[in-house]
């Protein structure tokens, strides 16, 4: 993934629930802007609902940076959600479907994930995770590497 | 083209952040406001009540719609209950989870639950998250599930015969 243009991301906090309202719009707005269709526009917003919350919820806040991308063959969107929560310990048993830690459904990282084409969760137990989410307008067919 | 997409985004961040910081409290209060008008309980029928969903669903909005739904039920002796969220732009896996657990709680209270207005690119990102929504009732339009509940009553829509010439 490497951007032409000039990746100048957007910064917005999450700490409230105003605040995961607030970066749904925003993701929304820039995703119409860029070409997305609806389709791919509702995918993008509620991926980025989901990881907003675990953000703010699991890592205790935190923010999201919204970053346009241009591959020169196509527009894309770049997601990422950074807190310096407790991290996750275990990667592996977070992403499976249905595992929860709390109350939840478990099904907002390994729903991310299946709805963005590249994803990837950088981590560390006491650190802080970042979590990282891109789509593509037009992407490669049958190509869907993950991110570091 | 981008570069003015970045820019929008940018000028509209600095103007809504703006707007923030001068109207947070009353935006605050109107939230609060809206929480409770926003959720009326519409009866359709004898025994078929209605919640049309307008926007998001947080844990407190999905709390006083269950709350007034299960409030409904029984005011009403509902024995249908349709929630429809063709206003509700985002169900994410809280979103879903609220949904059910107000499909669970009317059925404990002997409603029926049917979920209609699930539009199709949400259809399509709920499949894709994983989202299992196989036990739940659900309709395409309000109509569609006002008709179901209906006819589940025995009760028959017709035209007469004047309705029909008149067209
Ligand atoms: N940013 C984070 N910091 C720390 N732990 C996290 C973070 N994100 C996810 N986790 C851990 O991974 C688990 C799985 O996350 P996932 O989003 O799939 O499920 P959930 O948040 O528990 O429920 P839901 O389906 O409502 O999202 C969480 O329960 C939590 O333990
Ligand atoms: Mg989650």
């Amino acid at each position: 993934m490497q951007p032409s243009g000039q990746a100048t991301a957007t910064s917005l906090p999450i700490g409230s629930d105003a605040d995961l309202a607030w970066v749904r719009q925003h993701v929304r707005q820039c995703a119409a802007q860029l070409g997305f269709g609806l389709v791919q526009q509702t995918k993008l917003v509620t991926a980025a609902s989901e990881l907003a919350r675990n953000t703010l919820v699991h890592g205790g806040g935190g923010r999201a940076e919204i970053t346009p991308l241009d591959n020169g063959r196509t527009r894309g969107l770049r997601m990422r959600f950074i807190d310096s929560g407790p991290g996750i310990r275990d990667l592996e048993l977070a992403m499976t479907d249905g595992y929860t830690s709390g109350g939840g459904l478990g099904l907002g990282l390994s729903g991310a994930r299946r709805l963005v084409h590249e994803f990837g969760v950088d981590t560390e137990p006491g650190r802080g995770t970042t979590v990282t989410a891109v789509a593509w307008v037009a992407p490669v067919p049958s190509s869907r590497p993950g991110v570091g | 083209m981008l570069a003015l997409t970045l820019l929008l985004c940018t000028l509209r961040l600095v103007v809504m952040e703006t707007a923030l910081d001068a109207n947070a409290e009353l935006i605050e209060r109107q939230r609060q406001q809206l929480l409770e008008v926003a959720t009326p309980v519409i009866k359709l029928w004898e025994g078929t009540v209605a919640v049309p969903l307008i926007g998001t669903l947080d844990s407190a909005r999905s709390q006083v719609v269950m709350e007034s739904l299960l409030e409904a039920i029984v005011d009403q002796r509902a024995r249908y209950a349709i929630l429809d969220i063709t206003g509700v732009p985002t169900v994410d896996s809280l979103v879903a989870q609220h949904l059910m657990k107000t499909v669970a709680a009317a059925r404990l209270m002997g409603a029926e639950c049917i979920v209609s207005g699930i539009r199709p690119a949400i259809a399509q990102t709920i499949v894709q998250l994983g989202i299992d929504l196989g036990t739940v009732l659900t309709r395409a339009s309000l109509s569609d599930a006002l008709a179901y509940a209906l006819s589940k009553q025995g009760i028959e829509v017709s035209r007469t015969d004047a309705g029909a010439s008149a067209r």
